[in-house]
C-alpha cells in the first residue's frame, strides 16, 4: 500500500480515508512527515498577505472570456447548426439527383439483346447520379462530388462510407426515439440490399441491376453517415 | 411521371427547408458577430435551432430511404416472393465477391451480425462450419464460392451461430463466430404506405404475413442511452438502456431513470436496437419489458397501441 498525494491531502484535511491508508501513515515516519509538510505549506499559504488585484483586472478577464465564448459560439454554429442544415441540403440533393431513369434498375437493353456476358466495369450504367453530395470528412457538407458510376468505384465508395460510419458508431450518444427509428430503418434497408447483392452474385443477375443495388447502398450509407454525424455534434459546450 | 412529380415535390420542399435553415443560420451568424459586445446568444435557442436542423436532416434521410425503396420495388418484390415461400432465412450481414479460395467481404452491413463479430471489408472467408468455399468451377465443378456459402446457410436457422475461417488482407488467418439473424423479406422503414397513413414520422408494427400497421411514433421524444459499467453502479446493473427522458405516451409505462433490461425477452444493446425490437411486434400485441427501477428489477406488462390507423 502506497498512499497517494490525494490520500495524504485527505488525511491532512481530516477527510475520511481508507483504514489501510491511515495504518500506513501511522507506521511510516516518512509518510507522517509528508503529511506534516503539507500542513505547514497550507499554513504558510494562509499566512500570505492579501493583495488587491490591479485596477480593471476583472473586467479584462471578463472581456477575454466573452471573446473566447463568442468565437466558440460562432464555431459551434458553423460546425453544428450550419453543418447540419447543409447536411439536409446534401441529402436533398441526393434525392433530387436520383431520377429513376438514371438508376439502371432495368438491365441495359443492349447487353440483354446481344447476350453479352456482363463484366463489372464494362456494364456499369453510364450515369447513376450526376450531382449527389457525398460525405467528406474534411469538408463535411461543402464539397459536391460526382457519384462514381462503375462497379469498382461504387464498391470503393461504399467502403469509404463504411469507414466513416465506424468512426461515429463507436460513440454511444444519447438518442431520441425518433433518431433511433430513423437509424434502425436505414440499417434494415441496407441489410436487405446486402442480402439482395449476395443473392444477385450467386444467381448471375445482370451487372446493371447489381450496380443499381450498389448505387442504392451508397445512397443509404451516405444518408446514414449524415444522420450519425449530426447526432455526434455537440448541442452545447 | 407520377414518381418524378412526387420526387420533385419532396425535394423542393426539402431544399426549401435546407436553404431556409442555412440562410437563417448564416444570417444569425453575421448578426451574432456584429453583436459580439452584447449578451451572448441564448444557448436554449441555439440548441433549438440545432434540434430543428437535425429533425430536417432525419426527414431527408427517411425520404432518401423511402424513395430509393420505391424505385427498387420491382427488384424487391422478386426478392420478397422468394422469401415468402422459403420461410424465415438466416443472414450474416455482408456482401460477397467470389475469389478463388472463397468469398471476399465486399461490404459489411452496419450493426449486422458480421459487423458485431468483427468481420471487415477485405476479409476472405475460406470455410463455413468446416465446409470449404473454394471455387469448384476451376476444377470442373459448377458452384461458385457464394453459391457454396448460401448452400450452407440454407441449413442455418436464425439465432444459430456459424464458425467462419477468415483470412485478412495481410494473410493472417482466424476463426470468427457469427450469430445469424432472421432476414425479413421487407423492412419497416419502407413498407408500402397505405392511403391516409401518417407522414414520415410514422411508426409501423410488423403484422402477420406482409401486413403493416401504421401510427404516429409515440416514442419519438423518448431519450435513451446505453449504460456503461461505471454509470451502471448508480442503477444497480451494468447493462441495459437508461431512460433519460420517458415518453409522454404511457403505453410502455417507463419513467425517467428506468433501465431497460429486455423487451419481450430480447436485450436491447442500443436505442436503435430497442426501436427495432418494438417495431417487430404487432399492433395490440402484449409484451413484457424488464427494467431496473430504483435498483430493483421489475417486469412491466405492456400492450402495444391497437388504435393506430391501419
Amino acid at each position: 500500500m502506497h498512499p497517494s498525494t490525494e490520500d495524504l491531502l485527505s488525511v491532512r484535511d481530516g477527510e475520511p480515508v481508507d483504514a489501510s491508508v491511515r495504518a500506513v501513515i501511522a507506521e511510516d515516519a516518512a509518510k507522517a512527515r509528508d503529511v506534516e509538510r503539507l500542513r505547514e505549506t497550507r499554513h504558510a499559504l494562509r499566512g500570505l498577505p492579501e493583495l488587491a488585484p490591479p485596477a480593471g483586472a476583472w473586467e479584462r478577464i471578463v472581456a477575454v472570456e466573452r471573446a473566447t465564448r463568442e468565437r466558440s459560439n460562432t464555431w459551434l454554429r458553423r460546425t453544428a447548426g450550419v453543418g447540419v442544415a447543409a447536411a439536409v441540403a446534401a441529402l436533398a440533393i441526393v434525392v433530387i439527383g436520383t431520377p429513376s431513369q438514371h438508376r439502371g434498375l432495368e438491365p441495359a437493353r443492349g447487353s440483354q439483346a446481344n447476350g453479352a456476358s456482363p463484366t463489372p466495369a464494362a456494364e456499369a450504367p453510364s450515369s447513376i447520379v450526376g450531382t449527389t453530395t457525398l460525405f467528406d470528412p474534411d469538408r463535411p457538407f461543402i464539397g459536391a462530388r460526382i457519384v462514381p458510376a462503375s462497379y469498382a468505384q461504387l464498391v470503393q465508395e461504399s467502403a469509404r462510407l463504411d469507414r466513416e460510419l465506424r468512426r461515429f458508431s463507436r460513440q454511444r450518444p444519447m438518442m431520441s426515439g425518433e433518431t433511433a427509428t430513423t437509424i434502425a430503418g436505414l440499417e434494415d434497408r441496407i441489410a436487405l440490399i446486402d442480402e439482395q447483392l449476395t443473392y444477385s452474385n450467386a444467381r448471375g443477375v445482370p451487372q446493371p441491376q447489381r450496380n443499381a443495388l450498389w448505387g442504392e447502398r451508397v445512397e443509404l450509407m451516405n444518408a446514414l453517415v449524415h444522420v450519425r454525424y449530426a447526432q455526434a455534434q455537440p448541442a452545447g459546450y | 411521371m407520377r414518381n418524378t412529380i412526387k420526387i420533385l415535390g419532396v425535394t423542393t420542399l426539402l431544399l426549401g427547408f435546407a436553404s431556409a435553415s442555412a440562410v437563417a443560420q448564416s444570417t444569425n451568424s453575421k448578426q451574432q458577430q456584429k453583436d459580439s459586445a452584447a449578451a451572448p446568444k441564448d444557448e436554449a435557442s441555439l440548441e433549438s435551432e440545432l434540434e430543428k436542423a437535425r429533425a430536417e436532416l432525419q426527414q431527408a434521410a427517411r425520404e432518401v430511404a423511402r424513395l430509393s425503396g420505391e424505385l427498387a420495388q420491382p427488384f424487391v418484390r422478386d426478392f420478397s416472393r422468394q422469401f415468402r415461400y422459403g420461410g424465415p432465412r438466416a443472414m450474416l450481414g455482408f456482401v460477397t465477391e467470389d475469389v478463388e479460395r472463397g468469398v471476399r467481404v465486399a461490404s459489411v452491413t452496419p450493426n449486422g451480425p458480421a459487423a458485431e463479430a468483427g468481420l471487415k471489408i477485405g476479409d476472405t472467408i475460406t470455410e463455413i462450419d468446416g465446409a470449404h468455399l473454394t471455387d469448384t468451377r476451376t476444377t470442373g465443378g459448377k458452384q461458385s464460392p457464394t453459391e457454396l456459402l448460401l448452400g450452407q446457410m440454407a441449413n442455418v436457422d436464425p439465432g444459430e451461430s456459424v464458425k467462419l475461417r477468415v483470412v485478412n488482407e495481410a494473410g493472417a488467418e482466424r476463426d470468427v463466430t457469427v450469430k445469424a439473424r432472421p432476414m425479413a423479406a421487407n423492412v419497416w422503414v419502407n413498407p408500402p404506405t397505405p392511403p391516409g397513413a401518417p407522414g414520415p414520422n410514422s411508426f409501423s408494427f410488423r403484422g402477420p404475413g406482409n401486413f403493416w400497421f401504421f401510427g404516429p411514433n409515440p416514442w419519438a421524444q423518448m431519450q435513451l442511452v446505453a449504460l456503461t459499467p461505471g454509470l451502471g453502479t448508480y442503477f444497480g446493473t451494468n447493462k441495459g438502456l437508461l431512460v433519460v427522458r420517458a415518453p409522454e405516451d404511457a403505453t410502455l409505462q417507463l419513467k425517467d431513470g428506468d433501465v431497460i433490461l429486455d423487451i419481450g425477452g430480447r436485450e436491447p444493446t442500443s436505442p436503435e436496437h430497442a426501436m427495432r425490437i418494438l417495431g417487430s411486434f404487432q399492433k395490440g400485441e402484449p409484451l413484457k419489458i424488464t427494467i431496473m427501477r430504483n435498483k430493483s428489477k421489475q417486469t412491466l406488462d405492456v400492450k402495444l397501441p391497437a388504435d393506430a390507423p391501419g
